[in-house]
């Protein structure tokens, strides 16, 4: 079956099994390593991708239903001018995320801090619920991400101005 | 990934309404109906003495069946409807027990693709949502296609015939309907035993100072949904404040049940059930 769909806002037509889950197609077709599949039961959120501009577990995710979507990955976020400021202010904050959880926490930084306008504790906790990994210090990240936010609103700011 | 595997054998359909459906379901006689997150279900002709479907069906672009309506008496939830998206629509409509439920069954990237149809059918992960709707006394509208498209409704609680899912072939969970019901007690709480939860939902409304309604549930990882209508029956009609002997004399019929019914729950589980029931009890 042909699916269509944008993958990093580019057109794309893949002949594939619908069944197939979306993160073996995005390793094995498009040779997009970011996506680490390891649970396959959304349980990890090593695969997390966005999904419409919202975040979801690749794993969980079969092709018939990623028809007319917009399938975002790390390789595509890491371009962004947002990304380069989350990064920023995460590494002043001294997180250094592994890489086995790299990617997909980055996708769900990523998408809240787009996604919202202002941002607690507990929505950022929440967020990365999803993405199991001790390697950093909740505070400190979390800090980080509020930080972020509010410079990617000033870095807005001082555009329109 | 195999060439073999990658050969496409299945026709699949994605139908845009619930007609279209229909159509495509009465013309293809053997099926597989495909969900987002879950197993496919075959539905084979036994006519045509089929073994392998050669059509699929996909129903997630069906709008609606991820619809939320609410009408005077009850609110209708599609079965396609994602968690998020039902918990973002109806934050001031639905039931407390139901939004906590809903948030528990998982995290905020997996709740972004789960629905509450397959929350519902998929035999492992019904337990808190399930036990929380069986509880609000939802309802299931199934619509049958074998039988002139005939509708009718079934309690939640009974979908489930000894562990299985007692919807036949031919027959697709439309709707399923909330009443509107306020409770003065809302209680919520989940335990995690040996990678599974175990959750304890229950409501209570008053009435000049006495018990009017109270029900429990206990919602066990691919089991039954635990009710108990004689404990639930005999608190109805007590005073309130209940007195701390009486909590003790209901915690003590609770602690029997594990013993002559329910006797697989571990001893750490039946402790934190307890414990939760007289919590429950002493909220009212």
């Amino acid at each position: 079956m042909i699916i269509k769909f944008m993958l990093n806002n580019m057109k794309k037509n893949l002949d594939a099994d619908p069944s197939d889950r979306l993160s073996d197609v995005l390793r094995n077709d498009f040779g997009l390593l970011s996506v680490n599949s390891s649970c396959n039961t959304g349980r990890c959120g090593g695969c997390t991708v966005l999904k419409d501009n919202i975040p979801v577990p690749a794993c969980m995710v079969r092709m018939f239903s990623v028809r007319n979507s917009n399938i975002l990955t790390y390789e595509y976020i890491s371009t962004t001018k947002e990304f380069e400021t989350i990064t920023k202010v995460l590494k002043a904050m001294g997180c250094n995320f592994c890489d086995f959880c790299k990617h997909g926490k980055m996708v769900s930084i990523y998408s809240l801090v787009l996604s919202s306008a202002q941002l607690t504790e507990k929505d950022v906790y929440e967020a990365l619920s999803g993405n199991i990994c001790n390697c950093t210090d909740f505070q400190s990240m979390c800090i980080g991400v509020r930080l972020a936010l509010n410079a990617i609103k000033r870095g807005k700011r001082n555009e329109r101005k | 990934m195999n060439g073999s595997d990658r050969t496409t054998k299945l026709i699949y359909y994605t139908p845009d309404n619930v007609n279209g459906l229909l159509k495509t379901m009465n013309t293809c006689k053997s099926y597989r109906l495909c969900f987002d997150d879950l197993n496919s279900v075959d539905i084979l002709d036994k006519r045509e003495n089929a073994t392998t479907p050669t059509k699929a069906i996909y129903p997630g672009y069906i709008q609606e069946l991820s619809a939320l309506k609410r009408s005077e008496k009850f609110f209708e939830i599609g079965p396609e409807l994602r968690v998020n998206e039902l918990l973002k629509k109806g934050a001031t409509v639905l039931p407390p027990i139901l939004i906590r439920a809903l948030t528990e069954c998982g995290p905020p990237n997996v709740r972004n693709i789960l629905t509450i149809g397959g929350l519902i059918c998929a035999p492992k992960i019904r337990n808190s949502v399930f036990a929380a709707l069986s509880i609000l006394n939802a309802k299931a509208e199934v619509v049958s296609f074998t039988t002139a498209n005939l509708k009718f409704l079934i309690p939640v609680q009974q979908l489930y015939r000894d562990g299985y899912l007692d919807i036949k072939p031919g027959e697709m969970i439309l709707k399923i309907r909330i009443p509107y019901e306020e409770y003065d007690v809302d209680y919520f709480n989940e335990i995690q035993d040996k990678g599974t939860s175990i959750t304890f939902v229950g409501t209570a409304s008053t009435f000049k100072s006495s018990i009017s309604i109270c029900k429990f549930a206990i919602g066990n990882w691919g089991e039954e949904i635990i009710r108990e209508t004689e404990i639930e029956s005999g608190l109805a009609e007590q005073k309130l404040p209940i007195p701390e002997k009486i909590i003790e004399g209901w915690t003590e019929k609770f602690v029997q049940l594990f013993t002559e019914k329910y006797t697989f729950f571990s001893p750490y589980v039946q402790k934190a059930l307890t414990n939760m029931f007289t919590e429950f009890l002493s909220r009212l």
